[in-house]
């Protein structure tokens, strides 16, 4: 393949039909084609060659290019295994879903002796409730019974002073609050126990939630280190192959010549 | 994520590929798979072959990103190394068994074209069988006069690129090219072809 090298003008005619030629030269060598239809028609002839070759397509390739994937067999599964709720968490929450709809249908829970009882309808007052808290669980509500304003004394009839409708009715009216009042403690204090209770469940829960969350935490880091491993175990056997499978005179240097295809060169 | 990736640069994504981020990697195959299997399958003409070819390349650029000295030349880089397969896979025994000897070309009369002598007058089929001549006719130039020409007209490399890729001066590359289409424009006519009434840029 002897190729004479372009002059100037030739070789800013091909540099025109790329559009690497700046402004200047640009409207320099426009001018030069206005003057010379020799030069016009060649650079014609070049664009309409041009405009031939852009017939040429070919098809997208089939697929995609994966890099080859890092993570070892069975890797979504340990995860999924890591990540796997426990049937404890669940159970608890099951638990507690249904202690709430109990209460609700009109179960209530009352502390005896020896921890709770579940127990239908209105209970009795409630006891004082044990003095000792574990450190663990808040303090209990205070349990202190204070007993609403008793009710006036019943109107009796004296002598000169019969006992009248009004009086009865201030009487009644002195019952009435005094059942209310003693009745609104009763709700108070059943109210308080129940938080009380509920909240005992809520922070057990929390415990062993953080205690599974803290056990998690270990397996996916123990996970990712595993994985990081073999990773690079991975990559370096990749790399070693190909250095070893690639022939020493292939480098990948931009600026190295190679030598050309020769496929043609016969027929040259 | 994969949003983000795709605003980068090639420069960008080459130095996150370089800190272990293969999800950059993968963004920069992405953008360069299909131009690079479209080099291989123009310069081998099997399609089998530019899928190796392409996937080759992009495998060997992960391994080998460190060594790639100006990150902006990436593009040009990985179609150096697709070039070098090219070359590799022509040298091989494999490939000039399954190559079709250029000597049992028989070249159309003036006039016809393969797959389109039989009435095809929609213009798909005209193009298509322009497709097929315009590959059997730049499969006959010089191997870097098709180089210089597949890389300038269907990669839009720009002369200094091709340049850098094959390892001559932008003066040379501008001289295969000119020679090359004087070729092509010389082997269409022979074939009855030219560039009348064909799309213009």
């Amino acid at each position: 393949m002897n190729e004479r090298p372009l002059d100037e003008q030739t070789e800013r005619l091909v540099a025109s039909l790329y559009g690497e030629l700046c402004p200047e030269e640009e409207d320099a060598l426009r001018a030069r084609l206005d003057a010379d239809p020799a030069l016009r028609a060649e650079y014609r002839e070049l664009a309409e060659t041009r405009a031939v070759m852009a017939a040429w397509d070919v098809e997208e390739p089939a697929s995609p290019f994966t890099l080859p994937a890092a993570a070892p067999a069975g890797f979504g599964e340990r995860i999924r295994r890591a990540f796997r709720v426990p049937a404890l968490t669940w159970g608890l929450a099951g638990a507690t879903v249904a202690l709430v709809v109990l209460l609700v249908a009109g179960f209530r829970v009352d502390r005896v002796d020896r921890g709770l009882a579940l127990r239908f309808g209105p209970g009795p007052v409630p006891q004082a409730a044990p003095a000792t808290a574990t450190a663990s669980r808040p303090a209990a509500p205070s349990t202190e019974v204070v007993l609403p304003p008793g009710p006036q004394a019943m109107p009796v009839a004296e002598q000169g002073v019969p006992v009248t409708r009004a009086d009865l009715d201030r009487y009644a009216g002195g019952l009435m609050q005094a059942m209310s009042g003693l009745l609104d403690n009763y709700q108070d204090r059943r109210n308080a126990e129940l938080a009380y209770i509920l909240k005992g469940f809520y922070d057990s829960m929390t415990a062993e939630q953080q205690k599974k969350y803290e056990e998690l935490r270990a397996q996916v880091h123990g996970v990712g280190l595993g994985l990081l491993a073999e990773q690079s175990a991975t990559n370096a056997a990749l790399k070693d192959l190909m250095q070893r499978g690639a022939p020493p005179a292939t480098p990948l240097n931009v600026y190295e010549e190679k030598p050309p295809l020769n496929r043609n060169e016969d027929k040259q | 994520m994969g949003d983000r990736m795709n605003r980068l640069t090639d420069a960008e994504l080459v130095l996150l590929t370089r800190q272990g981020n293969t999800q950059a990697f993968n963004s920069l195959a992405e953008r360069w798979d299909a131009s690079l299997y479209r080099f291989a399958r123009r310069l081998l003409g099997d399609p089998e072959d530019a899928r190796d070819v392409s996937q080759e390349a992009l495998v060997k650029a992960y391994l080998n990103i460190r060594r790639l000295r100006d990150p902006e030349k990436f593009k040009a880089w990985v179609h150096h190394i697709a070039l070098n397969l090219c070359r590799d896979r022509h040298r091989s025994p494999r490939a000039r068994v399954a190559t079709r000897p250029l000597e049992d070309d028989e070249p159309a009369p003036p006039g016809t074209w393969p797959e389109a002598s039989a009435a095809a007058p929609d213009r798909d089929a005209h193009r298509a069988g322009l497709a097929g001549v315009l590959g059997e006719v730049l499969e006959r130039l010089p191997a870097e006069q098709r180089v210089a020409i597949l890389l300038r007209e269907y990669q839009g490399f720009t002369s200094q690129e091709i340049g850098e890729i094959t390892g001559v001066p932008a003066a040379t590359v501008r001289t295969r090219i000119y020679y090359g289409l004087k070729s092509v424009r010389r082997m269409l006519q022979e074939r009855g072809i030219d560039g009348t009434g064909l799309d213009s840029r």
